[in-house]
This record gives structure tokens, sequence and C-alpha cells, in this order.
């Protein structure tokens, strides 16, 4: 059983990374289930995918990932990293995105912009878990020329956790479930 | 987006997709809906059905929406009802007769239930309509449970000549997994309209006997088997009932307790109506039996109701759980915890972190933004009130000092305008909720001569459940017409991106009495052929840095995502590949520091 949390924020592809690494895990064999949890923003808000893995049956498993049992967790904004730490336990993975997307809507609420101006990687790096910063935004646009691969390079990293190494059938199901990304596909080969 | 088929022949889908599968093996000929989260996907899913042979209407509201399945399923045909939780309440005074009619197809109702209110403004539990309407009640507790529930309802409507329920929660509709996909061997019925007066029309002795038979049909169905689900060990002296979704979350905690030899567990497929003696077989042998369940209780009360005098052990459910919100795991391990004085395999830790909120805004381009950014400069100052209503107008939450149920703000409006008639007020609503209800609304205070300044929010689309079409998308309806036609002789046109404007309007108003319409124009950001969005090629801006003098109005106040503010030299700058071209921030630039470079477009008249 592996439990993994895909976080981020509306319009970075979770809904449809978290699909991909679904699928991706079925086609290894695995059993899977996943829940997509937006509210009711079309974007900017918080988004996260629970993913559910497992080679047994998924029947007697919960939608929600329990407190506790979270073993991997993705983030493509360090604020969304530290929303869901709460589920962790002692081994729990966190790979994060170093830089956070800004908290556009509370702009006039005091305690948000006082927390939005402290540093989320401060708090991630004193958590007393294994956490891995990383830089999928640049990163995409150096070698993709636009941040929305994010969610690509991050996948990547799903896959690693959860010790996949056929990368071939997470970027066939990335590109054939997203058709507007097939144009960055050949940057993947060179 | 098609099915991905996987190597089994199973297909991946959620709880939206299974509904819609579920209806298309079962022969579904008519659905009708009102969008709404979490069932919103379920028929944009059916439309993907390229044979033709399901007519969808997309009804203005769930009362049509009931009604139109109705007299579908009177024809013969199976139809599907689909709508959110709060929409049954628009549905329930047609469905209130649905079941004395006698229908002759199935027709099934998918109620997207939201305990934990992920998705709605409320967590009402609607369990209750179920008694009320005398509607067999179905709660699935998985995605493939969803596709057979939903198929199986078809015919137990046939069979009970009722509409059967079918409550799906937002923690099922958005929970994706293998789904089998079965065919059935139905055979399509000649669709035919029988007048039968003895069941439709409903009146004096015929409407008490109809009641009685109605009555005596879900009696009947109550003795039917439902086959509930039971799990763990026959023997133990504990027993656990649930319902729906809490089925999962309450096994997989035994099973990590490994508490699976010291409890049994029973889920009941079919809350209502009950069938007792699987119940009272289930009790036989226990000592205690606690019902876990979201939200009121329903499935404890009916339980005490049916099994009152004919089981032995106490039963118990709410004094434990609360009636608010999800059951969680949480709640499930520390009951157990405390029942068998056992300890979790892998223990939380717990992490101290502060996260900031955040709550849902208007996307960059939102006509609304602009819009509510003028009625705060219009009446906010002078302590006016701003009614709210449902739908995209109500992100972020806080720009209305209401925000309840569709229509709210032009109905509890009306009432405030009665009594403080001094107070600046407006009430907003989108023309989604113009359609569903608010003409009426609108055209009550016409009648009743309020003094009532409404705005209505016309983007084009009900774009919070995913642009779904609304009767101003395809300008088939003349607004300015039709309010015309209902006596509202105050009409005000205004362009959403163009606040001053705006608020001026807003503040004229006030002089004038009765109902005023301030009808706001703006398409929604995200629709294709949004012309902002049309524009976005050829349209950049940017904030010349000499001219602007920090007032930080675009900034703090418009606030659109958009702009953003160096945090060194507090220099405001706008992101050109979030920027969605309204141009709303060239208006509330009091300095005209904001430049706009866009060529001069060659216009051609015909």
């Amino acid at each position: 059983m592996h439990n993994l949390i895909i976080a981020g924020v509306g319009g970075q592809g979770i809904n449809i990374l978290a699909k991909v690494i679904a699928i991706t895990c079925q086609q290894s064999d695995y059993k899977v289930q996943y829940c997509v949890h937006k509210g009711g923003a079309q974007s900017l808000g918080s988004v996260y995918a629970e993913i559910r893995i497992t080679t047994d049956t998924i029947s007697h498993l919960g939608a929600a990932i329990p407190v506790g049992q979270l073993d991997t967790l993705i983030a493509l904004d360090p604020w969304e990293a530290l929303r869901h730490v709460s589920l962790a336990h002692n081994n729990t993975l966190i790979h994060a995105e170093r830089q956070s997307s800004p908290l556009f809507v509370e702009r006039q609420q005091k305690q948000a912009i006082q927390l939005a101006d402290s540093n989320p990687l401060d708090q991630l790096s004193c958590l007393p878990l294994s956490v891995q910063l990383h830089n999928y935004r640049n990163l995409a646009i150096q070698k993709f020329n636009t941040p929305k691969m994010a969610n690509y390079l991050a996948g990547l990293d799903c896959l690693r956790a959860l010790h996949i190494n056929n990368t071939d059938q997470f970027d066939n199901t990335f590109f054939q479930l997203i058709p507007a990304a097939r144009t960055y596909q050949r940057s993947i080969a060179i | 987006m098609n099915a991905i088929v996987s190597q089994n022949n199973f297909s991946f889908g959620d709880g939206n997709q299974a509904i819609a599968w579920a209806a298309q093996d079962a022969g579904v000929h008519y659905v009708a809906h009102y969008p709404g989260s979490p069932v919103n996907r379920v028929v944009p899913e059916i439309e993907n059905d390229s044979s033709g042979r399901i007519i969808i209407n997309h009804a203005l509201n769930e009362h049509i929406a009931a009604l139109s399945a109705m007299g579908a399923s009177l024809t013969g045909a199976r139809s599907l009802l689909v709508m959110k939780h709060v929409g049954l309440n628009i549905a329930a005074d047609p469905l209130n007769y649905a079941g004395v009619s006698k229908i002759k197809g199935g027709m099934v109702i998918v109620v997207g239930t939201d305990p934990g209110a992920r998705t709605s403004t409320g967590e009402e539990d609607v369990h209750w309509y179920a008694p009320q309407f005398n509607f067999p009640l179905l709660e699935p507790v998985s995605t493939q449970d969803v596709y057979e529930q939903v198929k199986q309802a078809f015919s137990l409507s046939e069979k009970t000549q009722t509409p059967v329920l079918v409550f799906v929660p937002g923690r099922l509709a958005y929970l994706s997994s293998d789904i089998q996909r079965t065919t059935d061997d139905y055979k399509e019925p000649l669709l035919v309209f029988n007048k039968n007066p003895e069941t439709l029309i409903n009146v004096g002795a015929r409407a008490v006997r109809n009641h009685r038979d109605h009555i005596e049909r879900i009696q009947a169905c109550q003795q039917t088997r439902a086959n509930p689900q039971t799990q763990f060990n026959p023997d133990a002296p504990v027993g656990i009932v649930t319902r729906g979704a809490t089925y999962s979350v309450v096994c997989e905690q035994i099973e990590q307790l490994q508490l699976t030899d010291q409890i049994h567990l029973i889920n009941i497929n079919r809350p209502y109506p009950l069938n007792v003696q699987e119940f009272i077989d289930f009790a036989e042998s226990k000592s205690m039996i606690t019902v876990i369940e979201d939200q009121d209780g329903f499935l404890e009360t009916m339980i005490k109701q049916e099994a009152f005098g004919k089981v032995n052990c106490n039963i118990q459910g709410k004094s434990i759980f609360p009636a608010w919100g999800e059951v969680t795991d949480t709640q499930v391990r520390h009951f157990l915890t405390d029942q068998f004085n056992c300890v979790l395999p892998k223990q939380p830790v717990d992490f101290s972190v502060q996260v900031p909120e955040r709550p849902g805004t208007f996307c960059e381009g939102c006509p609304h933004r602009s819009t509510f950014f003028a009625i705060d400069k219009a009446i906010q100052k002078d302590n006016g009130i701003i009614g709210g209503d449902i739908g995209c107008s109500s992100l972020p939450p806080h720009r209305t000092d209401w925000l309840l149920c569709m229509n709210a703000g032009i109905g509890i409006s009306q009432g405030i305008a009665h009594l403080l008639p001094d107070q600046p007020m407006v009430s907003t609503g989108g023309e989604g909720s113009l359609f569903h209800g608010g003409l009426t609304s609108l055209q009550s205070a016409v009648e009743n001569n309020i003094n009532l300044t409404h705005i209505l929010l016309d983007n084009r689309s009900i774009a919070m459940t995913g642009h779904q079409a609304s009767p101003t998308t395809s300008n088939r309806v003349d607004v300015k017409k039709l309010l015309e036609a209902i006596g509202v002789t105050q009409i005000f046109e205004v362009n959403a991106f163009k606040p001053s404007e705006m608020t001026h309007v807003i503040q004229s108003t006030n002089a004038i009495n009765g109902v005023k319409v301030i009808w706001v124009r703006g398409d929604c950001a995200l629709l294709p052929d949004a012309e902002t969005m049309q524009r976005r090629q050829q349209r950049t801006l940017k904030i010349d840095n000499d001219r602007c003098n920090g007032c930080s109005l675009c900034y703090s106040e418009l606030q659109c995502p958009a702009i953003i503010q160096n945090s060194e030299n507090n220099t405001i700058h706008i992101l050109m590949d979030r920027c969605r071209r309204c141009t709303a921030c060239l208006d509330v630039c009091p300095n005209n520091a904001i430049i706009i470079n866009e060529p001069v477009l060659e216009v051609h008249y015909a």
C-alpha cells in the first residue's frame, strides 16, 4: 500500500497529473483509486489529489488518506506541501516546489498577508521529515519553454517515489491525455 | 474526456462517469438536470454519447427538470434526473406527486450530496426526503457500486412504479477507480402516453386512494431483500452499521486496527425503505450496535423506528458521532481504540505548521471582479448592504453580506428594503440564477413596488459548475425586453470592465423609486469565445512606474491576480502570462499609469 498526495494550485494540472499517475500505476499492475479535491473555484484555489495504490483489493479503502498514513507528498507549491503534512508519518517523503504561487485573495486579510510574507521553505526545512526542494517551474521553463510542464517533472518524482522505472508508459499517457503538451514532447527526446 | 480502458477491460472513471455509464448501459432515453457539484460532470459525460439516442433537457431549474423526467417516464422511457442536494428542495414540489402517478419507464433521481460542504454553501441532509416522497433510496459505497446501483435503480423504479433516489456524496462523485461495465438485456419499449385519469388527475378521493396505493407499493418493496453487504466476524457481539461512503472508511480502520475478529459490520445499501428483517437477523447475537453515518442520523432513526421492540441490543450512533461534516478516519479510529483498547500500527506525527488559506477568488479577467469593485465604491462607504447569490459571483466569499442559496440576493434584499428604505443596498445574482427562479422574484418586487436595485451579472454561462449554457449564451433571449415585459422600467446596461461607469450608475439608481436592474455584461474569461480572450494576441498592458504614485488601487482593491507588487520596492507590475486583457485596471487607475498597446482594429461595415 502506498498513499500519495499531489498538491498545488488551480491551473497547475494537478487533476490531470493524478489521472496520469493512476493510469501508469494501473498499467504496472497496481490497483489504484484517486480523488481530486478542488472546491468550487475555477482557478487559483488549493487543489490536491489523494492517490491510493495497492496490490490488494481497494474496495475497503476510504477515499481519503487517513492521518498518519501519507507516504509521499508531491507539491507544486511549498504552501500546499505544508497544508498536507498533518497526514504524514515519520518516514513520509516530501518533494516540493521552492517557488510559491501568490496568495491572491488574501490581500485584504491581515493574518494571511503576515503568513504569506513568511517563507514556507523555512517551515518545510524545519520538519523532521525527508524534504526535497525542487525548481519544477524554472526547470520546466528552461527545458520546455513553459512553466505548464512543471507537473510533468513532478510526475517523474512521483514515479521514482513509487519505484516505477518505466517512464515510457507515463509519457504515453501524459501526452495522450494532454494533447496541448505534445508540442513539448520533442524536448524530452533532446 | 474519453474513458481509458485498462488491460483487463475495466474502464477507469470517477463517480460522475459511473452514473453516466450506468444510465447509458441501462438504456436511458431521457436525461434532465440542473448543473450542480458534485454531480456536475454527469451530463457532459452523457453528451459524449454519439449515438444520438439520448435526449437531454438542460432545464433552467430542478423543478422543471423533475417534471420533464416524469413526463418521459410516463411514456415508458427510462429517465435520469440529476441535481445536487440543494436542488432537491426546488424539485420537491413535483416529486411529491411522482409516487402517486405510477410512472411506467424507470425514473432514477441521482442526487449529489455534500457532507462536509466541499462544493456547496451548506451540507443539508436530504435523506429525509426519501420518506417524504416515499421513494426507495439507494446509497453506493464505491465507484463500481455507483455504477451498479444506478443501473439497479432503473429496474427497481419500474417494479415499484415510483422514482428511485440514488445519493452520491462528493467523495464518491470525484473518486476514480476501475469500473466494470456490463450490458443488460433491456428491450426498448414502444413509447406511448396512455391517458390515465385514475392516477394523473390526482384530486379528492382519488388523491387519498392513490396515496394509499403508493404506500402499499413501498411497503411491498420494503419486504423485498436488499441484500446488504456484511463483513468480518458474524459471531462477534459488537456490530457496526454503515451506509454510503462511510463503509470503506470504517472497513479500513477495522482492518488497520486488526479488529476483524471482534466486529461484525453490515452496510445498508437501501436505507429506505429499510428491510427490518435483514437488520434483525444481523442484530440477533449482538450486545451493542453502533451506526456510523454522515450527517443527521437518518439510518439510525430508521433502524430505531423499524426495529423498536424487535431487537434486544443497545443501538447508538449520533450520541457518539457528530451530526455535521463527513465521518473521518480519525473519528472512527478514536471510537474503535476507545472501545477495544488498541493502538495504531503507524502513529501520526504532530506537526505544527501555519498555512494561509486559499479561499476561492475571481479568475483574472473575470467580469465579477470589476463589478464588485464598482459596487464597493458606490455603496460600501455608506455602510451599504450587498445581497449575495450562489455561483462564481460568490468567489471570493467575503464580497457580499450573505451567501446562502439560489436567489437569496434578490429575495432577502426585498425584506430588508421594505424595512430599511434609507440604507443603500443592491442585490446581486447571475443570469443563471435569474432564469432559475430570480425572474419571478424580480416580478414580485415589481408587483409590490419595492425599492430594489438588482445587479444582474451576465457572464453568458453557468461558469462555476463547468460552463453549462445559460439562456444568454446563445443570445436567443433579449434580456432587456424580458425585463421590460415583467414591468421593470429602469434598466441600465453596463460594461463589466468599466467599473467607474458602473459606480456612477449604481449611485444614480439610489434616487429612483421602484425596481431597477443594472444589467452588467461581460463574458466569463474562461469561455473560449470570450471577447477579452479574442484580443489577447493583440493587446498588451504595462504599468508606467513613472506615472504610478503607488496608490495601489489596482493591486489591493481591484485585486487582480495578474497584478503583483514587488516586495523590495513596492512597485506594481502586470504579469502578462496571467493577464486576460479585460482592461478593467485601466479604468480603475486614477493616474492613467496603465498603458495599453493595441493596434487600431479595422472595422468593416456591410
